[in-house]
């Protein structure tokens, strides 16, 4: 009756209300162990994310475990919860989020980390880790953001590095025993020190030295000195759900999802998620058929989205889609390849996935000239470019997207002016067809995102530029689209991508930040109607601390990082010669084509198998 | 091609579902059952399917209609079997039969919509309203101004829209008012905004986030007076 009294008053109440197709509804016992997955955004963008379907199955699969669903409530929600002194609940049996026994965050991007000290206020739990006892739930975290873990270190119990899967059954079982003798939660965290990708940041203490810092240092003698990213193996033997938890509300992604491999070969150097989750690991073309079958038949979902870093890389892919195409043509199930690179991709079998559902195509060049896109190592060429889109066009396509990025480290005017070049070449091509083969005006949406340094990156050295060099960049380009009617062009808030760059290279100072920007009112960080920039900088100032110093650094290779004592497997020498190439335009290749020796042979022997 | 109208309820947390939300829903679970659906020609093909005036986001009801055209017949009792399975809690179909394929759409049959609605109520405060309902309703127009999307403001007289209303049960502090309101296309009262309007009039203080709205069924004019749309349905003939 009590939430039903807040639901009426609330904007979109199917947000909270749960009961969803497949979500899972057990009987609470004494016995289980009570875990909360805890997204730091709304349920619409939460719900969109492939790891919580993978990891509440994995959970609810557990005889003994009830893994239960928490957002973060939209704020006209949270008013009403406020008002009326109701607590965060969860999505299934709407229990108070202070009465489990786990609560899990995931990161999955900085600006969502306000959101999870307000998801614990809101469940009445203390949000510095030191102040919680052995009454209150631990508090868990992980994703891609957990390999720099430093800005939210003070706030969580135990961070899990790299994979989950197969250690989570392991953790469980340890944790069950925690509760049935009753041990302290220091004893507990003691005893799991030896679980693979564990990180328990109370063990460890950041030492500065004249403001700077210096390293992190193990204070118990369980901690190791580095800690290891976990890392699933083989994917076929891992854990992948046969459903999906069918979301209302308008989720971003409202599809089936199977992941058909993690990691990417391609050694882009500004992004993060291929270099920390190297190595590419296929799933098989018979357990993605598997896996697909059974998520279509327990969902009903219309369209099957083939997940991973670059789609068209999958050595199979050819016939994996050709399979599916056969399969579910009839059934009118469409089939979306997200990161898809184009021109690596045989435009007949694009032409058959188009004719059961429709989609836009997106090419992300990422960068204007191939100057630059040879420093980011993006080896994709105009030429193989310009040929994809004249063959889209050619198949009947008018909308395409083109994703780019700015403030790359070399970047000239030249650059800038490359992706108008571009974009307009490809408006070009569409007018050169003949004119019975153009239905109405193309439509060529331009989207620019900020360059954030990313830890584990080779450009975790680089600085970004500041709000106001990428605000006249933004200009510039605003004033060439303008004349262009056939082209819609976005781009990113800078201010938001200054405070990203301050916490994805962030130290354990930034705790203090996050804490008193969050006093201040700080959330939803990442909706542009929310963010706050100047409440960001006063807690900066407030912390005596200069953002520039975490965004606009150029560090030199023998400074210390604040994420050293973490390891994605990777070796800090590889990523420091990948650096130093980018600065002459040197291409490494695929790993494909051969081993460009990251580290990964040595530090996982046998993972790596391509 | 056949045409399924299926009468269903929906109850519990699925009432907050708002109308687009409801049709992914019923598309999906008429998909997981794997019955030979008829779908829309285009680039992106959907099942066919419509709904009769859907009660608005926060009302349970036992008066939703849908119909859905299918390329091969299946029992009724089949039918209604397997879609309760694959809905989601809240949601079950509780009657059905063939309509013609030609058949007047179900939004077209829409001229009334039943409801129970029962809220908070000071009885001491309100005894003599209360008592004095029926005289209130009789006594001179409800008025109210309602938007209509040219954003125009026009003056309306709710009791052109009421055709009936009745106390049906009044205790601890509780109301329960059976309402008979127009509904569709020719005219269309929400019964929360009927609240407003009595509120003004009788001097009620209502919180709108305590009602609770029940629509027991939708009716359609008939020559014989208003039948539930139910009795469109030819019970279990296929037609």
């Amino acid at each position: 009756m009590q939430i039903d009294y807040l639901l009426k008053q609330v904007e979109k109440p199917s947000r909270y209300i749960g009961g969803e197709v497949n979500s899972v509804n057990k009987e609470i016992t004494g016995g289980q162990v009570r875990f909360g997955f805890a997204f730091p955004d709304v349920y619409e963008v939460g719900m969109s994310f492939m790891g919580l379907q993978i990891l509440y199955f994995l959970l609810n699969d557990m005889e003994d475990v009830y893994c239960e669903r928490l957002f973060a409530p939209w704020p006209d929600m949270e008013n009403a919860m406020k008002e009326s002194k109701t607590p965060l609940f969860t999505m299934e049996s709407r229990t108070p989020a202070g009465e489990l026994d786990i609560i899990g965050f995931t990161l999955q991007y900085e600006m969502s980390y306000s959101n999870i000290l307000n998801m614990m206020d809101l469940a009445n739990l203390p949000v510095f880790a030191k102040d919680r006892d052995d009454s209150h739930p631990i508090v868990i975290a992980g994703g891609p953001c957990a390999f720099n873990p430093e800005p939210v270190a003070d706030f969580v119990d135990i961070v899990f590095i790299g994979d989950a899967e197969d250690i989570l059954p392991e953790f469980i079982k340890r944790f069950k025993t925690h509760k049935a003798e009753k041990t302290s939660k220091k004893d507990f965290l003691k005893k799991i020190t030896d679980i693979p990708g564990i990180y328990l940041p109370s063990f460890y203490e950041p030492v500065y030295k004249d403001g700077i810092y210096m390293e992190t240092k193990p204070i118990e003698k369980e901690a190791p000195s580095v800690v290891k990213k976990n890392m699933v193996m083989d994917l076929d033997e891992s854990y992948f759900p046969d459903r999906q938890i069918m979301p209302y509300a308008d989720a971003v992604h409202d599809r089936a999802v199977v992941e058909i491999f993690r990691g990417c070969t391609r050694g882009c150097r500004f992004c993060h998620a291929g270099m920390v989750y190297r190595p590419v690991r296929e799933r098989s073309v018979g357990k993605i058929a598997e896996i697909t079958e059974n998520i279509i038949k327990n969902t009903g979902y219309e369209e099957i989205s083939l997940a991973s870093l670059s789609t068209s890389d999958h050595s199979q892919i050819r016939p994996l889609v050709e399979m599916l195409l056969d399969h579910y043509e009839r059934e009118k199930v469409g089939i979306s390849l997200p990161s898809l690179r184009l021109d690596s991709f045989p435009i007949e079998i694009l032409e058959r996935i188009q004719s059961v559902r429709k989609t836009g195509l997106t090419f992300a060049p990422e960068a204007g000239t191939q100057r630059m896109r040879d420093v980011i190592n993006k080896g994709i060429a105009e030429k193989d470019l310009m040929e994809s889109v004249v063959n889209a066009f050619d198949l009947g396509w008018d909308t395409v997207k083109l994703y780019f990025m700015i403030g790359l480290p070399t970047e000239t005017k030249e650059d800038l002016d490359g992706i108008y070049d571009l974009a307009k070449k490809v408006v070009e091509a569409y007018y050169r067809m003949p004119k019975e083969k153009r239905r109405r005006k193309p439509r060529i949406t331009v989207s620019v995102s900020n360059f954030v340094p990313k830890a584990f990156t080779p450009f975790q050295w680089e600085g970004q530029d500041q709000p106001s060099v990428f605000n006249e960049k933004h200009m510039h380009l605003k004033k060439m689209f303008k004349r262009e009617k056939a082209i819609q062009f976005n781009y990113h808030d800078s201010e938001t991508s200054f405070m990203e760059s301050v916490f994805s290279r962030g130290d354990r100072r930034l705790c203090d930040v996050l804490h008193r920007a969050w006093l201040s009112g700080c959330k939803f960080d990442s909706w542009s109607d929310y963010f706050d920039y100047d409440k960001w900088i006063k807690a900066m100032k407030e912390s005596g601390l200069d953002p520039l110093a975490y965004a606009n650094r150029i560090s030199d290779y023998g400074q210390a990082l604040p994420w050293d004592h973490i390891s994605a497997g990777i070796d800090k020498g590889f990523l420091e010669s990948e650096n130093e190439k980018a600065k002459s335009g040197q291409l490494t290749p695929d790993c494909r084509q051969g081993c460009c020796n990251c580290g990964i042979l040595t530090n996982y022997r046998g993972a790596c198998n391509v | 091609m056949y045409r399924i109208r299926a009468r269903y309820e929906k109850k519990g947390r699925v009432k907050y579902l708002g109308h687009l939300e409801m049709i992914k829903v019923f598309e999906r679970a008429f998909r997981r059952i794997e019955i030979p659906l008829k779908y829309t020609e285009g680039f992106n093909p959907h099942p066919k399917m419509s709904f009769a005036l859907p009660s608005s986001v926060g009302f349970s009801s036992m008066g939703e209609y849908i119909d859905v055209e299918l390329t091969e017949a299946l029992a009724i009792d089949e039918f209604i079997e397997k879609i309760n399975l694959s809905l989601p809690d809240g949601l079950n179909v509780i009657a059905g039969g063939y309509v013609n394929i030609k058949a007047k759409s179900l939004m077209s049959l829409v001229d009334y919509s039943e409801f129970k609605i029962d809220f908070p109520f000071d009885e001491v405060k309100n005894k003599d309203s209360i008592l004095q309902l029926g005289k209130i309703l009789e006594s001179g127009p409800i008025p109210a101004q309602k938007r209509t999307k040219s954003g125009k403001i026009v003056e309306k007289n709710l009791k052109d829209d009421i055709h009936d209303c009745e106390i049906v049960n009044f205790e601890n502090n509780q109301i329960v008012l059976k309402v008979l309101l127009s509904a569709g296309s020719r005219g269309n009262l929400n019964p929360l905004f009927l609240l407003k309007g009595l509120g003004e009039k009788t001097g009620w203080d209502i919180d709108p986030r305590k009602v609770n709205v029940f629509r027991i069924d939708l009716l359609s004019n008939d020559e014989s007076g208003p039948i539930s749309l139910e009795k469109t349905a030819s019970e279990g003939e296929i037609q």
